[in-house]
């Protein structure tokens, strides 16, 4: 971050940094992959006792109430220090829709166990015919007294072999435009007729998979907003969930890497290695403004042009990537992080991983015809 | 981000009736037939009411505007392409404010009263016409050129009248209208204003904020520029269709509205540092990525035109010559990327 701090966000600042230094264990830094719940959860637990766990979140709903630049704060120190990249579904997307949406007894029940880490969640919205073109999905749901039974088929669900709860988009009437028939629905992923498999990803793990659903029965109690009122909530859920995307979180983590990578190649660095870095750090600098500013917007009442920062923040972590695999020169495609002179190096995962980036979260097509329409008002395009 | 507002609200639509946005563009136009344009009339007027001493603290008469200020002011004016150095004028100024030596103080009330325009020399970019010249930017308005020589202790900035130098007036054209200048200067030429550390940290404040006038100039002419392109492929149609509606453009469109947009806040962010520790980065920051963007802007500017955007007579012309000009002004990329990489 190139602004200068208050002496009380030094001083927060300060406090983060020793705490993660003190609380961390050393196998859970520098983490390439997302760690398995069981070694994850534990540190998830302490950052949620700790206060820290939902920065965004509003004090009433146990957040941190955090300012922009705290939150920045927060994610350059996890960022120096290694952590390891925690689930987010519960905290970045259905957390806050419920806060908007959900029913006093939906809040009641699911805000604490997202904060204290007892429920993982995932996210049930791309199905095998329905990626981009989210509306024409067809898994469907039937209102049977006080339950709706689901049963189809979504896949590309990250962490859902993990999630103890699912929000899903399913299609509960389907004799109407297809946005007016589907329901939003909160789905216990132990119901028996939930069936998941993990699909292995270009980098070589296990991050995502499929879930099928055989007439899962689930309580009309757990529909967010009204039956048939599912699309609403669902793209006031995708404004938040791209204001986050917008974080520059994942684009710290990136440079980070190509920080030790510069670090342990040292006087090694040639000129064209030193001109990657300094744009690299440009696009990281341009993203950070660009999120403050956008987060101090929002905060203030300002409407969040959540399209631009999701492509920003999405292709700055790429660009920067690519940048560490140039300068990683006959490297670039080792498999596993390696010792350089005292520093452990990763050369190709985070630089794999990346390349999901621009896809999940509504694709950065998808975003860039949304500007073009609701931004720039350019003519509505020939199919 | 800082719109522009209250005080610098009112300069700007002031100085836009000044320098008479109606004719800003056939003026800019004209400059390839009459050059160097060299008219003083509207400048003195500037002078005359006082903005000049924008950035100068209010307890010295001036108007105690902030960087931010200067950046949103800057910026507004970006679209009249100017002939007149306003950007760099008022960062020499605010350089011989704070000099506060009595030969400095001369040379700011001469300045402030309209008898003489005083510009800094940039760093000694590697200049084509010997290793050790200096570059200055507009030498064709200047009556004074400010410039800085010697390492540490025997760093010294200096004042020296244009006639005093040889060379100041062998101009190197630009294609917008604008000039370059590369000469010699050394330590022995004119008078000391400053000297020592002190003077190194005036001199590199000058040029930090020469670099954010130039970024903020960028994007105010690429907004212009955008829009322009973007209205003009929703009027113009082919195959039976405003050709604005075909994804091919739209997506290209989508990705230059993300580029000026967080260039814009790289801007503002870097105009919030001066006067703080990361103020050279990010400065060399945003002039960077302003001039990256501005020219990607006015390539796609002109491609959306098709073959009228190659023409003299379509604006984006203008714009395009002035993108150029300005991008290898006031800190080239190669000088502002090793800015960022040793900060």
């Amino acid at each position: 971050m190139l602004r200068s701090e208050s002496e009380a966000e030094l001083a927060f600042r300060r406090e983060v940094r020793g705490w993660f230094e003190r609380e961390l264990p050393a196998e859970l830094r520098d983490l390439t992959f997302r760690p398995l719940p069981d070694m994850v959860m534990p540190w998830y637990r302490k950052l949620s006792r700790q206060g820290w766990i939902a920065p965004h979140w509003p004090r009433a709903f146990g957040g941190m109430d955090a300012s922009p630049v705290e939150q920045v704060i927060l994610m350059e120190e996890a960022a120096r220090i290694g952590a390891p990249e925690i689930p987010t579904q519960g905290l970045n997307q259905i957390g806050p829709i419920l806060q908007r949406f959900g029913s006093d007894a939906q809040k009641e029940f699911h805000l604490p166990r997202i904060l204290n880490g007892d429920a993982i969640w995932c996210q049930g919205y791309s199905e095998p015919g329905a990626g981009s073109d989210l509306a024409s999905l067809r898994t469907a749901g039937s209102v049977e007294g006080d339950d709706v039974v689901v049963t189809g088929h979504k896949i590309w669900t990250t962490w859902g072999h993990h999630a103890d709860w699912m929000y899903a988009l399913v299609r509960t009437n389907k004799d109407v435009p297809k946005r007016e028939g589907i329901s939003f629905i909160l789905i216990d992923m132990k119901s028996s007729g939930v069936l998941r498999r993990p699909i292995r990803t270009l980098a070589d793990e296990f991050e995502f998979c499929e879930v099928f659903l055989d007439k899962v029965r689930v309580p009309r109690a757990n529909i967010v907003g009204e039956l048939n009122r599912g699309w609403t909530v669902a793209t006031a859920l995708l404004s938040q969930e791209r204001l986050i995307l917008g974080s520059p979180g994942n684009a710290l983590r990136a440079y980070e890497r190509l920080r030790r990578l510069a670090r342990a190649l040292g006087t090694r660095l040639s000129d064209s290695d030193k001109l990657m870095i300094a744009k690299a750090r440009i696009e990281l600098e341009t993203l950070i403004a660009s999120f403050l500013d956008a987060a101090e917007g929002f905060r203030d009442g300002r409407p969040v042009d959540s399209s631009y920062l999701k492509i920003l923040s999405t292709e700055t972590t790429q660009f920067i990537l690519d940048a560490a695999q140039t300068v990683s020169g006959a490297y670039a495609g080792v498999k596993f992080p390696m010792d350089v002179d005292g520093t452990t190096i990763d050369f190709s995962e985070l630089f794999l991983q990346s390349r999901r980036l621009s896809i999940y979260g509504g694709s950065n097509e998808i975003q860039r015809d949304l500007i073009a329409r609701n931004v720039l008002a350019m003519p509505r395009g020939r199919a | 981000m800082s719109e522009i507002a209250g005080d610098q609200m009112l300069i700007s639509d002031n100085v836009r009736r000044l320098f008479d946005a109606s004719r800003a563009l056939p003026r800019a136009r004209a400059a390839a037939a009459c050059w160097p344009d060299t008219d003083r009339t509207v400048l003195r007027e500037f002078i005359e009411m006082g903005w000049l001493s924008l950035l100068l603290p209010e307890d010295d008469g001036g108007m105690g505007a902030s960087a931010i200020d200067f950046v949103a002011l800057i910026e507004s004016l970006g679209d009249l392409l100017l002939p007149e150095p306003v950007g760099p004028m008022l960062a020499t100024v605010s350089l011989l404010a704070a000099c506060q030596s009595p030969a400095a103080d001369r040379l700011l009330k001469a300045a402030l009263g309209d008898e003489r325009i005083v510009l800094a020399a940039t760093e000694a970019d590697r200049s084509l016409q010997g290793d050790t010249n200096h570059i200055v930017f507009d030498a064709h308005w200047a009556d004074v050129v400010v410039f800085a020589t010697g390492e540490t202790e025997q760093f010294s900035l200096r004042a020296v009248a244009k006639i005093d130098v040889d060379g100041l007036d062998a101009l190197v054209r630009n294609i917008d209208g604008g000039s370059l200048c590369s000469v010699r200067l050394d330590g022995s030429m004119g008078e000391e204003l400053a000297s020592g550390a002190r003077a190194r940290d005036i001199f590199m404040r000058c040029r930090n904020m020469q670099r954010l006038a130039a970024a903020a100039s960028l994007l105010g002419l690429v907004r212009k520029s955008l829009q322009d392109a973007i209205d003009y492929v929703k009027l113009r149609r082919q195959f039976g269709v405003a050709v604005g509606s075909f994804q091919a453009l739209q997506h290209r469109a989508a990705t230059l509205h993300v580029a000026c947009q967080s260039a814009r806040a790289l801007l503002y962010e870097a105009a919030r540092t001066v006067g703080t520790a990361n103020e050279a980065v990010a400065c060399a920051a945003a002039k960077v990525k302003a001039a990256d963007t501005a020219m990607a802007v006015v390539k796609e500017s002109v491609q959306f035109h098709g073959a009228i955007g190659f023409s003299d007579e379509a604006d984006v012309a203008l714009f395009f010559r002035r993108a150029v000009a300005l991008t290898a002004a006031y800190g080239t990329a190669e000088a502002c990327h090793r800015t960022c990489f040793a900060g």
